[in-house]
C-alpha cells in the first residue's frame, strides 16, 4: 500500500464537504484523501450521500468545502479532468437510440485515451453484438457494455457508482478481477460505491463507511486486521475484564459475537475463539 | 475538431427527422414530378412571401413545372425549418429525460461545445440539407435546364437563406434551445406560450410595441430589417445559449 504523504501527489483531496438539498444534509463537513494504488470501496446504505459525495467528484454538482482531483476543481476543470478520470454516474445511462459500433467510435473520436481495440475484444467475451441497438440490450447487457467501455479508456482514477447492481456472480467477478489486474497493478485507483458489501469486499485495499453523510469509519483493509477482533464466545458472553468493552455483540442461537477495536488478543483468547470480522461485520458496528 | 465531427454525427443518429424529412419531401417532388409527365396536374401551392425567393427568374418560371418547382422549394424551407425548431426543442429535454446526460458529460466534451454541435446542425446542416435537397428537385423537374435554374436560383436564394437564418432562425434556435435545456416538463409549451404570454402583458400595458418589434416582427420583418435590431437578436442568442451552458453543467 502506498501511503502519500504529500497532498499535492493525491488523487483526490477532500475537505469539510458539505451539501443541503433544503432541509437535508446530504453531505456532512466529509474529508478524505484517496492516493495512488488503491482501491476503496465507499459503503453505505441508501441515502447515506455515496451517490451524492460521487456526483461532488464528478463535477456534476455544487457544495460547500473543498473538493479537488488531481489538484483541480471538479466543476470549473470538467473536461481537462475527464483525461484523466473516467466515471460510471449511473449503469442506466447509456443512450438506447445508439448502436454498439456508434457508441465505441463516438467514444473513440471524443476521448484520448479510450482504446477502441480493447474495447471491441473485451466485448467479444459478451453475448452483445456489435450492430446490436442499445435499447434492444436487457438490463444486465446494459451494464456490461458501460463496464466494457469504461475499462477501454485508460485513465489513471476510475469512480464507479454501484457498478455491478443487477450482474450475476460470475460477470461480477470477472469484472472485478479484470479491474484488479488493469487498475492496482498499475498503481491507478479505483473509487467504487456499493450497499452490498459483500460483493466487493475481496478487491478494496481500503474501506470508507458512510452514513447520514458523515464518514464513520475510514481503515485500511491491513489496519483492519490490526485493529479489529472478534470474538465468538459460546453460549452467552461474560467478559468480567474492564479493559475490554467490546464496540458490538449480537446474540446468535449458539453462540454469541462480539466485536473489539485495538484490544488485547492475549487476554480475549480465554473467552473463546477469535477471528478476523468482515467488512459487514464492522459495518453494522460502526453504524448501530 | 474530430470530437465535433463526431458530435454533429450524434445529432443525425440521435435524430432521425432530420434526414427522414428530406427523403420524404423528395419522395413527394418526384411523386409531384411524375404527375406532370404522366398524370394531368396543374398544383399551385400558396406561400408566404419571406420564403419566396425567386423573382428575377420569371422566364425559367413560366412553365406549370417551374411554377411548381418554386413552390417545393418554399415548402422545402418552410418544412425543414420547422424540423430544426422541433429538432432543438427536443435534443436537450430528451438527454436530460433518458438520463443519458450523464453519459454524454462522462466523456471529455464541454457543454459549450455539446451545445454549439445542436446550434450548428440546426443552422449550419439543416440550411445545407435544404440547399442540397432544392438542387436535386430542380433536375428532378427540369432535367439539364435544372443546371442553368440553379445557378441563377442559388445565388439569390443562399443569400436570402443567410438572411433569413440571422434575422430569425438564429434567435429562434437559440430560446428554443434553452427552453429545451430548463424546461422541467414541456419544453414545447414553455417556447411558445411563454412569448405568447410576453405579447398579451405588453399589448395591455406597453401598446405592443415591445412585442411588435422583438417577437412578430423576427418571423414576418426580414425584408424590412434593420442592422440594430438584427444586431439585438444576435445579442438574445447569444444570452440564450450562455444560460443554457451554464444551466447543462448544473443538472444531473
Amino acid at each position: 500500500m502506498t501511503q502519500v504523504a504529500d497532498s499535492s501527489a493525491n488523487f483526490v483531496t477532500c475537505a469539510g464537504v458539505t451539501k443541503r438539498f433544503g432541509p437535508t444534509t446530504a453531505l456532512d463537513n466529509v474529508s478524505f484523501e484517496i492516493g495512488a494504488g488503491e482501491i476503496v470501496g465507499l459503503i453505505g446504505p441508501n441515502g447515506a450521500g455515496k451517490s451524492t459525495l460521487l456526483k461532488a467528484m464528478m463535477g456534476l454538482l455544487r457544495f460547500q468545502g473543498s473538493l479537488s482531483v488531481f489538484g483541480q476543481n471538479p466543476m470549473a476543470n470538467r473536461k481537462s479532468l475527464l483525461k484523466r478520470m473516467s466515471y460510471i454516474a449511473d449503469v442506466a445511462s447509456l443512450p438506447t437510440w445508439m448502436r454498439v459500433d456508434d457508441l465505441l467510435a463516438f467514444v473513440a473520436s471524443t476521448h484520448p485515451q479510450f482504446d477502441k481495440a480493447k474495447a471491441a475484444e473485451l466485448l467479444e467475451a459478451t453475448p452483445i453484438r456489435l450492430e446490436s441497438k442499445i435499447g434492444e440490450l436487457s438490463k444486465g447487457m446494459k451494464t456490461r457494455l458501460h463496464l466494457c467501455v469504461i475499462l477501454a479508456i485508460n485513465t489513471d482514477f476510475l469512480v464507479l457508482d454501484e457498478p455491478t447492481l443487477g450482474l450475476d456472480v460470475l460477470v461480477r467477478r470477472e469484472f472485478q478481477d479484470r479491474l484488479v489486474e488493469d487498475y492496482f497493478s498499475q498503481q491507478r485507483s479505483i473509487l467504487i460505491t456499493t450497499h452490498q458489501i459483500d460483493e466487493v469486499e475481496s478487491i478494496l485495499t481500503r474501506v470508507l463507511f458512510i452514513k447520514d453523510g458523515r464518514i464513520t469509519m475510514d481503515v485500511r483493509k491491513s489496519e483492519l486486521k490490526r485493529d479489529y477482533v472478534k470474538l465468538l464466545v459460546k453460549g452467552s458472553a461474560v467478559i468480567s475484564d474492564p479493559g475490554l468493552e467490546p464496540i458490538y455483540q449480537r446474540k446468535l442461537p449458539d453462540h454469541t459475537e462480539l466485536i473489539f477495536k485495538g484490544a488485547d488478543e492475549s487476554k480475549l483468547q480465554q473467552y473463546g475463539e477469535l477471528v478476523t470480522p468482515t467488512l459487514e461485520d464492522l459495518f453494522v458496528a460502526t453504524n448501530s | 475538431m474530430n470530437s465535433f465531427i463526431a458530435l454533429l454525427k450524434r445529432e443525425a443518429l440521435e435524430h432521425k427527422n432530420l434526414w427522414k424529412v428530406p427523403v420524404i419531401l423528395l419522395g413527394i417532388a418526384i411523386l409531384v414530378r411524375l404527375a406532370f409527365s404522366f398524370g394531368n396536374l396543374s398544383i399551385s401551392i400558396d406561400v408566404p412571401n419571406a420564403f419566396n425567393f425567386e423573382s428575377t427568374l420569371d422566364s425559367v418560371l413560366q412553365t406549370a413545372v417551374g411554377k411548381t418547382l418554386s413552390g417545393i422549394n418554399s415548402m422545402i424551407t418552410l418544412v425543414m425549418f420547422l424540423v430544426a425548431i422541433f429538432y432543438s426543442l427536443s435534443s436537450l429535454f430528451d438527454e436530460r429525460q433518458d438520463q443519458s446526460v450523464l453519459f454524454w458529460r462522462s466523456l471529455p466534451i464541454s457543454d459549450t461545445e455539446t451545445i454549439l454541435s445542436k446550434l450548428a446542425t440546426a443552422l449550419v446542416v439543416v440550411p445545407v440539407i435544404i440547399v442540397a435537397l432544392q438542387s436535386v428537385v430542380a433536375i428532378v423537374f427540369l432535367g439539364f435546364n435544372g443546371f442553368t435554374y440553379l445557378a441563377a436560383y442559388l445565388s439569390g436564394a443562399v443569400i436570402k437563406l443567410g438572411e433569413i437564418l440571422l434575422w430569425s432562425m438564429l434567435p429562434v434556435i437559440s430560446w428554443c434551445l434553452l427552453c429545451s435545456q430548463i424546461a422541467k416538463k414541456n419544453p414545447f409549451l414553455l417556447a411558445f406560450v411563454t412569448p405568447i404570454i410576453f405579447m398579451l402583458v405588453d399589448n395591455l400595458f406597453l401598446n405592443g410595441w415591445v412585442s411588435e418589434t422583438f417577437v412578430i416582427n423576427r418571423l414576418t420583418g426580414v425584408d424590412e430589417h434593420s442592422f440594430a435590431l438584427m444586431l439585438w437578436g444576435v445579442l438574445f442568442s447569444a444570452a440564450c445559449l450562455a444560460f443554457a451552458i451554464a444551466k447543462r453543467g448544473e443538472r444531473f
